[in-house]
């Protein structure tokens, strides 16, 4: 029995998390889609009555350059140069990555990419796109079977992401928002389940219809009004407008409810008896209970707000007041992103919602016996 | 919870909300004039660079730039503008135009144009009567990209590209081999854009011209489309039919032979994959007379009526559409083309020989017709295109289908009915408030009667206090507000709302293109709800009893609910694209794969975003059972097993029944997410192929945030909110709302 509930388990974890380990590949994977992979580029575009070649390619998805090279009578110099579209240049010698020099045989030279001086290019461009390959050469210098080795994986697209504009400032936002709104709703939401669950009062059944009525209303048929609300309020462009509103969330109160309710009534009525007042129950007996719904609130709580568009893109004008989501929404449209970024982007605003979870999880697990009644 | 560490919680929020306080945004300085600039194509940072030579130039100005995203930034300006809070300058894509131009929202700038008219491309996408409403700055076409290696293979010379049609099909039909995975042309399908995008210039190629004298007729139904959509129907045993993002993976990938795309695949297959050998053409003409017509798009910068500063507004533009200026933004974002003719001769186009072909298929390509419904009427060709493609119907049919449904619109357009009635307005208000002084006054009836005595009323109110704050503040008048819509035709660009009574009501229930809706959203509901629910509660009751690595599988399990539905979306478009993971799977385990493919097949297009949808949201109620078993005390089970009972029984009899509360809430808030499903359906489909994952909410965004009836809108979103509710309270009754576990 045990035995077919571990298989069963972990099946449903393979498939669980298979489009994610795929997630995490496409996020390290320097060139090519998820079914296709390139190994090595062949150079060999000349441009016409030049010694320069086309390239158009992102430097640092290449560990090496390499090509046989010639000379007449041994001895010359030669400089391999790459130059963007707007004309910057960076080149160096090869002379250092042969023995000997340049002799009168055919020689492989191999020059890693990272001793170019990258940054020189298009500085403008997260990629280093090097538009030419240029050999500046000095006498009968001759070189052919020019080619680029890829690298294998990449932590590019990840310092992309983390180094675009107000990366810091994005995240700050969508913390601070997310902490205001998650600590909001941790004891405003129990505070409000209590009272649907235990209290008796008037118009609570209305305004329980309220609660779920709010939950059930689309929410795009309220933008427009919401953002007239908030325009009045003074509050466009303003954390105000982000946690506020979302302090106590109508889908929070809904679960407190249904979980307090659930609760064996037994202790708080001993409490009574013992002349405990509401406030004492609420904070001694139901809070402590409630723990493992807590911990739920807490994590829905965070990956709403973290994960949230929609609001955030209509209520914020200025890139300082951008959330997580919004500015890569913007970064990706803008670079026309790529799978690579698209999937490390996720994969980073992803970390903090797992590692809230991980705080979380231990109080879902622990359970009534451990969390009950401590006084 | 300890006391402590709820104090420390409130602590925190009181620390984050000083913190809230110094980090707003920054007052600029007040005796500069501030022009509000809102755009899509450049890059924020970018264009503010390039601003600052503008601003020295002109020290009394001083202006931001918003960035905004393709998906949403429309839905932005709108509301924005309905709101009353609309930019100074905004670029336009050229099909809002005509849009934005009929609803009065746009300055005629003539006069101002009319030095420029020879030097610049796009004229007739600003222009209405005769009069200019724009700026033209950017333009973008579409050239034949094929693939030099599959026409070599294919025994076509690669320097020869088809230059009319029937070369364009005896290369797809050379290229062609489905069972190796290759594929001789594209075709889109199966989204709202592309398919027509596509198609269409093939028939002004051909001669069709959509617009007639009557400035508000459209003719799709002629001679010309017909032969297009004919000759374009003897691609498609030729061809992949796929939505253009697959497909343009897929030509990357070295799989297309050839494929209609925009500048953006110059950026793209460099980084996909940089050793594909291929070339761009002009688009193939017909074989007789004709020419090489593509789609022309563009970007417009335009200036609002509403701008309080029209004169430093059209200084700002000036500078923007020079030439060196927005030869900037095109080489800084390598997607787009000036709308500046002589840039031809500049040195970047001198080099760079595949921008340099898009500006020669500038010279004829054709731009959509200048219409304020053209948004609308789109969808009418896209349909038909698909119909085609997908559905095996004969082209004349599907022409005449589409140009019923054209012609239906517009008039049903013209005889609008737009009365404004105070009168009604105020009755219906009177009716409401009557209403709701007598439900208040037969419940204070009752509740003599019935109700028990209402105790600590004071403590009662503190607890409710902080739902009843929010809601009086931030819920009532939204509300309230869409509530009004809904009874008004309420078109979010002029803001004019005309009451209309239950006129969106009544026309929604007799609206055929609602009921389908509906009925996807109820048979998304009805597939999902129960294996969603199913797995949830076998995972957690696995997991709850005692099996090593618990947290493992927990935290394993919950981890597709951490990432964005957006995000997820992305990815298993992938997964279900023809050559995706799942389709390698299917070949492997030599089952037949779907054709058309997943999310292209109408069929299979909803199931597919269903399945997905499952895998995503099963791990999260999986918590909330978790949560709920944790509830049941251990004693109980301790009791049964004593009496010897089985594992089913102890189910049946104990974890069930305890669980009640928390079935039912997971069952009420599962059922209220998968009717409002949305977001999954705009990134993977947006409602195709042939609408077949149209669902109410994505239809309430399609009249709200593309048709702009905001009041039609409405009144989807509260018709289903009634549906929904409904709904619910029957799950409550039959799970019982109100019962506690006996104790």
């Amino acid at each position: 029995m045990k035995i077919w509930a571990i298989v069963l388990l972990t099946i449903l974890l393979c498939v669980a998390l298979t489009p994610l380990g795929l997630m995490g590949y496409g996020s390290v994977k320097p060139v090519g889609t998820f079914g296709w992979t390139a190994q090595e580029l062949a150079v060999d575009e000349r441009i016409p009555e030049t010694e320069s070649f086309f390239l158009r390619s992102d430097m640092r998805k290449f560990r090496s350059l390499s090509f046989w090279v010639k000379g007449k009578k041994g001895g010359e110099s030669l400089r391999v140069g790459l130059r963007d579209v707007l004309g910057h240049e960076t080149s160096i010698a090869v002379d250092p990555f042969l023995k000997r020099g340049i002799a009168q045989t055919w020689q492989r030279v191999t020059i890693p990419i990272r001793r170019f001086d990258l940054s020189s290019l298009l500085p403008s461009l997260p990629e280093k796109i090097a538009e030419i390959l240029t050999f500046k050469k000095e006498g009968g210098v001759s070189v052919r079977d020019v080619r680029l080795r890829f690298r294998n994986w990449t932590l590019d697209h990840y310092r992309d992401v983390l180094t675009s504009d107000l990366f810091g400032r994005y995240f700050l936002n969508s913390l601070l928002i997310a902490v205001a709104v998650v600590a909001g709703n941790l004891l405003f939401s129990a505070m409000v389940g209590y009272a649907f669950a235990r209290k008796e009062f008037a118009g609570k059944e209305v305004l329980f219809i309220l609660v779920l009525a709010s939950i059930m209303i689309p929410p795009q048929v309220l933008m427009v009004p919401v953002f007239i609300l908030m325009k009045n309020f003074g509050w466009l462009n303003r954390y105000w407008s982000l946690t506020i509103p979302n302090l106590v969330l109508p889908f929070n109160i809904f679960l407190m409810r249904q979980y307090i309710s659930a609760l064996p009534r037994s202790l708080e009525d001993a409490a009574r008896m013992d002349g405990a007042g509401d406030f004492q129950i609420f904070f001694d007996i139901v809070l402590p209970l409630s723990r493992p719904a807590l911990a739920v609130v807490g994590i829905n709580t965070f990956i709403r707000c973290w994960n949230a568009f929609l609001y955030p893109f209509l209520l914020t004008n200025t890139a300082e007041m951008r959330t997580l989501p919004v500015g890569l929404a913007l970064y990706k449209d803008l670079q026309g992103v790529d799978w690579a970024h698209l999937l490390a982007g996720a994969s980073l605003t992803a970390f903090p919602v797992i590692l809230v979870f991980l705080f979380f999880q231990r109080y879902i697990i622990a359970g009534i016996t451990a969390g009950a009644v401590r006084r | 919870m300890h006391l402590h560490s709820l104090k420390s919680g409130i602590g925190i929020v009181l620390f984050s909300i000083a913190f809230l306080l110094p980090l707003d945004g920054v007052q600029s300085a007040p005796e500069k004039i501030t022009l509000t600039v809102w755009e899509f194509s450049a890059n924020e940072a970018f264009l503010a660079r390039l601003l600052e030579r503008f601003e020295t130039e002109h020290p009394h100005i001083q202006v931001r730039i918003q960035q905004l995203s393709w998906e949403h930034g429309l839905e932005k300006i709108i509301i924005a503008m309905a709101a009353g809070n609309p930019p100074d300058v905004a670029e336009l894509g050229i099909d809002w135009v005509a849009k934005f131009i009929h609803a009065g929202l746009l300055k005629e700038v003539t006069q101002e144009t009319s030095p420029l008219r020879e030097h610049y491309h796009l004229w007739e996408s600003v222009s209405s009567d005769g009069k200019v409403y724009g700026f033209p700055w950017l333009v973008g076409t579409r050239l034949l990209f094929y693939n030099k290696e599959l026409f070599r293979n294919a025994g076509l010379n690669p320097n020869f590209p088809p230059r009319t049609w029937s070369e364009l099909l005896q290369a797809a039909r050379q290229i062609h081999q489905p069972e190796k995975g290759i594929y001789g042309f594209s075709i889109f399908a199966g989204e709202p854009y592309s398919p027509w995008q596509e198609f269409l210039p093939f028939a002004w190629g051909n001669g069709a011209i959509l617009s007639t004298e009557d400035p508000h007729r459209i003719l799709l139904d002629q001679p010309a489309v017909l032969e297009a959509l004919s000759f374009y129907r003897q691609l498609k045993p030729f061809s992949l039919v796929e939505r253009q993002g697959q497909v343009n993976t897929l030509f990357a990938e070295g799989k297309v032979g050839m494929q209609i795309s925009g500048a953006w695949n110059l950026r793209l297959i460099p980084r996909l994959n940089p050793e594909l050998r291929f070339q761009t053409a002009l688009l193939p003409k017909p074989d007789k007379a004709g020419t090489a017509a593509a789609f022309a798009g563009g970007e417009v910068l335009a200036l609002l009526k509403s701008s309080p500063h029209p004169e430093e507004s059209l200084q700002l533009i000036r500078f923007l559409i020079e030439e060196s200026q927005t030869m900037e933004v095109v080489k800084h974002h390598q997607n787009v083309l000036p709308a500046f003719k002589k840039s031809v001769e500049d040195p970047y186009f001198q080099s760079q020989h595949h921008p340099r072909r898009f500006l020669e298929q500038m010279a004829t390509a054709v731009s959509p017709p200048t219409h304020p419904l053209w948004p609308e009427l789109q969808a009418f060709i896209t349909r038909a295109v698909e119909e085609v493609m997908i559905g095996n119907t004969p082209p004349e049919k599907a022409l005449r289908n589409a140009q019923v449904s054209i012609d239906r619109l517009l008039a049903e357009e013209a005889k609008r009915p737009l009365f404004r009635d105070q009168l009604l307005t105020g009755i219906l208000w009177a009716g409401c408030f009557l209403i709701f002084v007598s439900v208040l006054w037969i419940r204070k009836k009752r509740e003599g009667f019935v109700r028990p005595a209402i105790e600590r009323s004071f403590s009662t109110f503190i607890f409710l206090s902080p739902w009843l704050l929010t809601f009086a503040l931030f819920g009532l008048y939204p509300l309230l507000h869409s509530v009004v819509m809904s009874f008004s035709r309420y078109p979010l660009l002029t803001g004019e709302s005309r009451f209309l009574g239950f006129q969106n009501y009544v026309d929604l229930l007799k609206s055929a293109d609602f009921h389908r809706a509906l009925g996807h959203t109820l048979f998304f509901a009805a597939g999902t709800i129960p294996p969603t629910l199913a797995l949830a509660l076998g995972a957690a009751v696995l997991i709850h009893r005692k099996i090593p690595f618990k947290q493992l599988y927990q935290a394993g399990l919950f981890l597709p609910v951490v990432t964005s539905v957006i995000v997820i979306a992305t990815l298993f478009t992938y997964l279900y694209s023809p050559t995706g993971p799942i389709n390698m799977l299917l070949d492997k385990a030599g089952l037949p794969k779907p054709v058309p493919s997943w999310l292209v097949h109408p069929r299979l297009a909803l199931p597919s975003i269903m399945m997905m949808n499952i895998w995503a949201s099963f791990g999260y109620y999986m918590i909330l059972f978790l949560a709920g078993l944790n509830t049941i005390p251990e004693n109980l089970y301790e009791a049964a097993a004593i009496d010897g009972a089985s594992e089913w029984q102890k189910f049946r009899r104990i974890t069930l029944p305890q669980l009640r509360p928390i079935i039912l809430f997971v069952v009420v808030i599962h059922t209220i997410h998968s009717l409002q499903v949305f977001p999954e359906v705009l990134t993977m489909t947006q409602g195709g192929p042939l609408g077949a994952t149209k669902t109410v909410v994505y239809h309430l965004y399609e009249t709200g945030f593309q048709k702009f009836e905001m009041g039609l809108a409405s009144a989807v979103g509260y018709l289903l909110f009634i549906i929904t509710l409904l709904l619910s309270l029957a799950q409550m009754r039959i799970f019982g709302i109100g019962e506690e576990t006996s104790e």
